[in-house]
């Protein structure tokens, strides 16, 4: 690649999701359009006007071109954009109101589900998914995962079903519609339970603190006490505790059997040490210990910052450390792009 | 013809994370050519799920469904020749997947410069726990020691109560890596298209893992809060008279119906008007006023669900069995699971004859050195036990 230039430079998208579409469908269509925009493509967001600004708004339009207009004026905008656009990043309401002769761009259409493409929350998806069903305590309420893990594994979907449909396009085949329901992929995220679920008709659910693994509280946090049977006996090593070496535990499923005694003992053991203690003790014995640091936390890290991880984004009040997108191509680090970022720009007369 | 269809790819890819990302592109058309050592197999070959009866014990579930649509080519990497027979097709081939430790390709010769010096377009796509660099780059893990270390975990858990982490049915982490490492590669292979030339993409899943939380190192949020959600005045699980949890999330523009409906707006009014109804009332209920609800579902209740609420996700391959399916649709281009996972070396002879321009003879000569294995090495047992193994995976 000639320096300046990056592997999307040239493509343009437009990306839009009509006034009343679920926010799920907001958050997916956002982060494609935001790992387009890190890659040098020119994303146009179209929006409606006085949309409320929140974190999730800056992570996810940072370097794209926002277009503000009033519902009405929506669809001829949109297909005005469209003429020059390579893909249209959409839900199923705007794709329908759009004319059809703008759709000479590729169209991804994500939608939250087959049965019910207009209906729903990342919550609800990921209810019907299963997934929520597997995390949390089983003597309480099921335990959604942080942030918005649905929407946005949606957004990395329709990223890789957007470009697929681009090389064929660049090969002078059709490409598109691309269809992405949140359902469908989050229910490709839990593959593993249904296929247990499929063969032996039980499907694994929450098991809380009796989890094979459990997190518990250390000195000045928490760590996650992640380890498999090939670690067991490093894990014994490192901790040097007498208790480990208890007769029933010394097999799989001796361990298993006594999850909740086994659980206690190593939560009291890692109770006196420091998470740099643990994060030492893992890397010198390779145990996948995982020491719980917090988003806040994060920002000081050594190794996020050894990696450049997060960029000081001017925002118009102070800076914020923002997110980059996760790779290092040829050791290059894609610096979010900020033009235009942080204020829509309004687009219909004042009124 | 599907977008990758002029692609080759070989996926030194294990496990979960690299190998499900070599499956991806195999739907997108690429040729993928899975090479597996014989002195290093897959680990999913061994504690990926239950064999039953009659299912060979080298081809567990998990494994199986993550590896349809690949060929297979035995080649020995730590043998002096197994590593030339492997640089021949890289000089032939496209992109190499890897997830290996970090140092591993290093120890075997075959580095990004060692590929490159082959096949100067080649792209290597590198999935690790931490990154090519850093001071945690030695950092083993599982998915869910990222949740922990990427600031998921703590962003994930009940209101005043501890971080909590998907776990080892789920290990969030290695599920959405495939997807994000198999878009990166398709935008090299796109970039390279237009004259970008090769690449080494390094991808750490601990940063896709707070990338995903992105927003959260904006602002100094509120760590865990249950199931609540910034901007949502409800959200959460209640149980009705039957025993179902129902998901509910009620916006703003939710509250006049379904004070309506259930008497009341509060969580407690809700859980108690919910606790008075069977789940399936419940949801068709609160659906009918515009309501965001469902039934969380668990696995089995998924599967009931296949081609009603959701199609692609799993698909069954030619022999029947339910393996991964796809995560988009093009109506341009219909994809498919291609066959189903084979034994280590299945087509080692048809690899290094088409793809390296071996002879037989050579081929031979190589598998009595112990430098490739071909399928003829696999001794394939008429019937065996039943194997319980563990469904750890990375």
């Amino acid at each position: 690649m000639t320096p300046g230039r990056k592997p999307l430079s040239g493509v343009t998208l437009v990306e839009t999701t009509a006034t009343d579409a679920p926010e799920a469908l907001v958050h997916a269509a956002g982060l494609c359009g935001r790992m387009a925009a890190d890659l040098g493509a020119r994303v146009i967001r179209i929006e409606d006007p006085g949309s409320k600004p929140s974190s999730a708004d800056l992570f996810l339009h940072t370097g794209k071109e926002r277009l503000s207009t009033q519902p009405r004026n929506r669809a001829a905008l949109i297909a005005d954009f469209a003429k020059e656009a390579d893909a249209l990043i959409v839900d199923p309401a705007s794709f329908a109101a759009m004319p059809e002769q703008s759709c000479s761009a590729i169209a991804v259409i994500l939608a939250m589900s087959r049965d019910a493409p207009e209906r729903g929350s990342e919550f609800t998806v990921e209810a019907r998914s299963g997934l929520l069903d597997l995390v949390g305590d089983p003597t309480r309420e099921p335990l959604r995962l942080g942030g918005h893990q649905i929407g946005y594994s949606g957004g990395l979907a329709a990223y890789l079903g957007m470009i697929a449909a681009l090389l064929r396009r660049k090969a002078g085949l059709p490409g598109g519609p691309v269809h992405v329901d949140l359902l469908d992929v989050a229910v490709w995220l839990n593959w593993k339970t249904l296929s247990t679920a499929s063969r032996t008709g039980r499907a694994p659910t929450r098991a809380g603190a009796a989890a094979e693994w459990s997190v518990v509280a250390c000195s000045d946090g928490y760590v996650a006490l992640v380890y498999r049977v090939q670690e067991w006996e490093a894990l014994k090593t490192a901790t040097n505790d007498v208790r480990l070496n208890d007769e029933r535990f010394q097999t799989a499923a001796g361990r298993r059997l006594h999850r909740g005694d086994l659980n206690t003992i190593l939560a009291d053991i890692f109770s006196s040490k420091t998470r740099s203690e643990i994060r030492a003790m893992a890397l010198s014995k390779k145990l996948p210990l995982g020491p719980v640091w917090t988003p806040d936390e994060l920002r000081d890290n050594p190794h996020m910052i050894a990696r450049n991880f997060l960029y000081l984004v001017e925002t118009g009040e102070a800076p914020v450390p923002m997110p980059t997108l996760p790779v290092k191509w040829n050791k290059r680090t894609f610096a979010p792009a900020i033009a235009n970022s942080a204020i829509p720009i309004a687009l219909d007369p004042a009124e | 013809m599907r977008p990758m269809h002029q692609c080759r790819v070989l996926d030194l890819g294990i496990i979960t994370a690299g190998a499900a990302t070599s499956a991806v592109l195999a739907d997108l058309g690429a040729e993928v050519i899975k090479i597996e050592s014989p002195s290093y197999q897959d680990p999913f070959r061994k504690w990926s799920g239950e064999t039953f009866a009659g299912e060979h014990p080298d081809l567990p579930p998990f494994f199986r469904m993550t590896n349809r649509g690949k060929l297979n080519a035995g080649i020995d990497l730590k043998h002096p020749h197994g590593r030339e027979v492997f640089l021949r097709l890289v000089a032939k081939s496209d992109i190499v997947v890897e997830n290996f430790s970090r140092g591993v390709l290093e120890r075997l010769g075959l580095d990004y410069q060692t590929l490159k010096a082959v096949n100067p377009d080649i792209i290597l796509a590198s999935i690790s726990s931490q990154g090519e660099d850093g001071p945690d780059r030695p950092y083993v893990s599982f998915g869910s020691t990222l949740e922990a270390m990427a600031g998921l975990a703590a962003i994930t858990g009940y209101a005043g109560g501890p971080p909590v982490v998907s776990g080892i049915e789920l290990n969030f982490p290695d599920q959405v890596v495939a997807i994000f490492a198999s878009a990166m590669i398709t935008t090299a292979w796109f970039a390279k298209e237009n004259g970008a030339g090769g690449a080494h993409l390094d991808m750490s899943q601990r940063e896709l893992t707070s990338f995903l939380c992105g927003e959260a190192f904006l602002t100094r949020a509120p760590l865990r809060q249950g199931n609540a959600q910034d901007g949502i005045p409800l959200q959460e699980c209640f149980r009705s008279n039957d025993g179902v949890w129902v998901a509910v999330t009620v916006y703003e523009r939710n509250m006049r119906s379904l004070r309506k409906l259930t008497g009341g707006v509060t969580a407690a009014e809700i859980g108690a008007w919910i606790a008075s109804h069977d789940g399936a009332r419940i949801v068709s209920a609160l659906e009918g006023e515009g309501v965001a609800a469902a039934a969380v579902a668990d696995g089995t209740d998924v599967l009931a669900q296949w081609d009603v609420s959701w199609s692609r996700a799993l698909k069954r391959g030619a022999d029947g069995d339910i393996v991964k399916g796809f995560l988009f649709e093009d109506d341009s281009a219909p994809m498919t699971v291609g066959r189903p996972a084979v034994l280590l070396g299945a087509d080692t002879r048809d690899v290094l004859i088409r793809v390296g321009g071996y002879s037989n003879a050579e081929i031979d000569a190589l598998v009595t050195l112990g430098a490739v294995a071909s399928e003829s090495n696999n001794e394939v047992p008429a019937a065996r036990d039943p194997l319980t193994t563990s469904g750890q995976e990375k």
